[in-house]
């Protein structure tokens, strides 16, 4: 695979160069003042599958040789000083070849970006990754798998998860920044350079779990640690990870626990892990050249189950939830005996997987069945008290973020994407505004009209612990004009609009989770 | 809140291990004689245990389950296609109900990788056997332990097939979606190695 670094993605004839020249001179002339003012709904001019085909287009073409580079970004506004390091992003980019397609969001092989940020000074690098799903797809001139939610002509039968792996979730920096792993999670990580973004290969942890699941949410204890997690569809368990700073394996252990069949996401505190499990069920005789999906149903009748986990024995407490289904989970931590945490809860998680098509790039439903739920949990007792669930608005919402310096312990802000009322009667799939939790307060910030807004995180203020002396950084694409944007707000004053923003003169495939690596 | 055991978890912990006791079988097809490590007994008693003579051509029956349906036996011929080294052995397992599949091979047969031809596949036959149900299923042996190797998990790491080509994710197939009806004909089958 070609790897020289290339500014052009393809010819310039072949995309609207015109059109973007015009978008982007539009752009630098309005200022921020007017982007803030933005509150036009998504053109019903475009289709709105062009909002998310035109995102993916670029990696699927012939002129692109795998990895492309802008060295420095136009930026409009202040840039805060203080703020240095690299943003590393994640996601799915490559859905075409050979003619055919992969339609589900989960499907597409990975590609990731790092935005280096030097106080004022941005520079982007983007790269597919290597893998062996990738080498043998490329080398047969086809897709081999039907993955999660695509359908694959052939397809092999998806027997060993790391053969059909794009590690398209997220990234686990360890080290200060040193070693970087890109994030699936039904199989192994995938160690990458965190400077090149070349791809080193499937990460062994320890020989015992070579190979296993490991998740795309690992979750760094205040020792440096990290916990995590696997998971294999109708397996009937979980394999949890103690892993040191030095990445070295301390404890793993097999816990046979119940409706554990997709389990994205957990949390931590300090003596304890918590799992939330939904009664989304595979089918173990599902036929496996088939997709993932086709082999999930869900049972309305069952509760969400809330497993803490002991991290001292690995011992399991349960408390019963009402039906409910999840991705995310934000925060968590102990208040004497009680685990308080929050997540955001969907109420038709499988119609929602369902939906993720980004061939159609559009919506069968008008509004987003999510709301923001937090939950006072009592192990011992088996009780549990909802705490708020959808308050003052909090609904629409995915993708939430808090202060990993905070993770396992009470911590204050909250980000969260959300789908705002305006965009509620779009049919254009994606969120429009960057939303902050602080205690009973909320801010937020509207791109406006031709923004599909991905993942936003919070940056701490490198000499300050306060959460709201940070900033929430994060990208948007800007469909009209296939380009995107990196915006950096004050973490307190989000409802302020960016400080600064970063233009790509391309755009990037709309894509999942991300990490602020400081400098 | 008592933990209710997923059923499933125990079709992750499928060995293909060989449940008959060493008895030094021939290699099916050209080869030298493999000689095995003794394996643990706990195999299924069979009704009868005939000892058959060795022909020219290699038969591995181990055990032979003899019905009122002697006069239709037939032979079910497997290719185990896709044996792509040849280091170690490629095991075969044949199963005739679903309360064995996986656990305790009805028959099994052993060869060595290298006597595979050139497009990779090795010629098995399971000879006289009464009309019914039968799942076969087959690995090859890469580090020569005897034993399916797979992680913490279950998922194999070496290739293995099934009959029917049978498939489920993540795991094996149930007997149902791999069984193949033998009658009173000779019958030929594939197994693709994965």
């Amino acid at each position: 695979m070609q790897t020289q670094p290339s500014h052009a993605l393809s010819d310039p004839n072949t995309v609207p160069g015109c059109a973007r020249r015009r978008f982007l001179q539009a752009f630098a002339g309005l200022g921020l003042g007017a982007i803030a003012g933005l509150h036009v709904q998504p053109s019903t001019a475009a289709p709105s599958s062009h909002a998310w085909h035109s995102s993916y287009a670029p990696w699927d073409a012939p002129g692109f040789a795998g990895a492309i580079e802008t060295p420095a970004l136009a930026m409009t506004g202040k840039a805060p000083e203080a703020l240095r390091g690299s943003f590393y992003r994640n996601g799915p980019a490559r859905f075409g070849r050979s003619g055919q397609r992969l339609s589900h969001w989960f499907d597409g092989d990975g590609m990731v970006q790092r935005f280096r940020i030097d106080g004022a000074q941005v520079a982007h690098q983007g790269r597919m990754l290597d893998t062996a799903k990738s080498r043998a797809e490329a080398q047969q001139g086809r897709f081999l798998y039907s993955g999660f939610g695509s359908q694959v002509a052939n397809a092999r039968p998806m027997l060993r998860p790391d053969d059909a792996n794009p590690a398209n979730i997220n990234l686990l920096s360890m080290d200060g920044g040193r070693r970087l792993y890109a994030l699936w999670e039904a199989g192994s990580a995938l160690q990458i350079d965190p400077d090149s973004l070349q791809t080193l290969g499937p990460k062994a942890w320890s020989s015992e779990t070579a190979g296993a699941p490991f998740s795309a949410h690992p979750r760094e204890a205040r020792d440096g640690s990290i916990w995590n997690f696997g998971y294999l569809p109708a397996s009937g368990r979980l394999l949890i990870y103690h892993i040191g700073a030095d990445g070295r394996v301390l404890r793993h252990r097999m816990i046979q626990v119940p409706q554990a069949d997709m389990v994205h996401d957990f949390a931590i505190t300090e003596r304890h892990l918590v799992f939330l499990l939904q009664p989304l069920l595979a089918d173990p005789q599902a036929d496996g050249q088939a997709n993932l999906l086709a082999a999930f149903s869900w049972d309305s009748g069952a509760p969400l189950l809330a497993c803490v986990v002991s991290k001292a024995d690995f011992s399991q407490r349960w408390v019963e939830l009402p039906n409910a289904g999840l991705f995310h989970i934000g925060n968590a931590w102990e208040e004497g005996n009680t685990l308080r945490l929050g997540f955001v809860q969907h109420d038709n998680l499988l119609g929602a997987l369902r939906d993720f098509d980004v061939s159609a790039g559009h919506t069968q439903r008008e509004t987003l069945g999510t709301r923001w739920t937090e939950l006072a949990l009592q192990p011992s007792t088996g009780r549990h008290q909802v705490l708020s669930s959808g308050r003052s608005g909090l609904r629409g919402v995915e993708f939430p973020r808090h202060d990993q310096r905070r993770t396992g312990q009470a911590s204050e802000l909250t980000v969260l994407l959300q789908r705002s009322a305006a965009w509620q009667a779009a049919t254009v799939l994606g969120f429009d505004r960057v939303l902050v939790l602080d205690g009973e307060r909320q801010q937020h910030f509207d791109y406006g009209g031709g923004f599909l807004v991905e993942e936003h995180v919070l940056v701490p203020h490198p000499q300050h612990s306060d959460e709201r002396a940070g900033w929430v950084l994060g990208t948007a694409y800007h469909w009209p004009s296939e380009t995107t944007v990196l915006s950096v707000f004050a973490a307190g004053h989000v409802g302020d609009g960016p400080l600064a923003q970063w233009r790509l003169p391309y755009g990037l495939p709309l894509g999942l989770h991300g990490q602020f690596v400081a400098a | 809140m008592p933990v209710t055991q997923s059923s499933r978890a125990a079709a992750f912990d499928f060995r293909h291990r060989e449940r008959t006791p060493a008895a030094h079988p021939q290699p099916c097809g050209a080869g030298k004689p493999h000689s095995t490590a003794p394996r643990p007994s706990g195999h299924k008693p069979p009704a009868l245990r005939l000892r058959r003579p060795v022909f020219g051509r290699a038969a591995c029956v181990l055990a032979l389950c003899l019905g009122g349906g002697l006069l239709q036996a037939a032979d079910l011929s497997v290719s185990v296609k896709g044996v792509a080294s040849d280091s170690g052995q490629v095991m075969l397992a044949l199963y005739a109900d679903e309360a064995e599949f996986l656990k305790s091979a009805h028959q099994s047969q052993r060869t060595v990788a290298s006597a595979r031809d050139a497009q990779g596949s090795l010629r098995f036959v399971f000879k006289d056997l009464p009309p019914g149900r039968y799942a076969v299923s087959g690995f090859h042996d890469r580090n020569g332990n005897g034993e399916l190797d797979s992680n913490l998990f279950g998922v194999p790491s070496e290739p293995l097939g099934f009959s029917n080509g049978a498939t489920s994710f993540f795991g094996p197939p149930g007997f149902a979606k791999a069984a193949i009806t033998v009658g009173s004909v000779d019958q030929h089958i594939d197994i693709p190695l994965q």
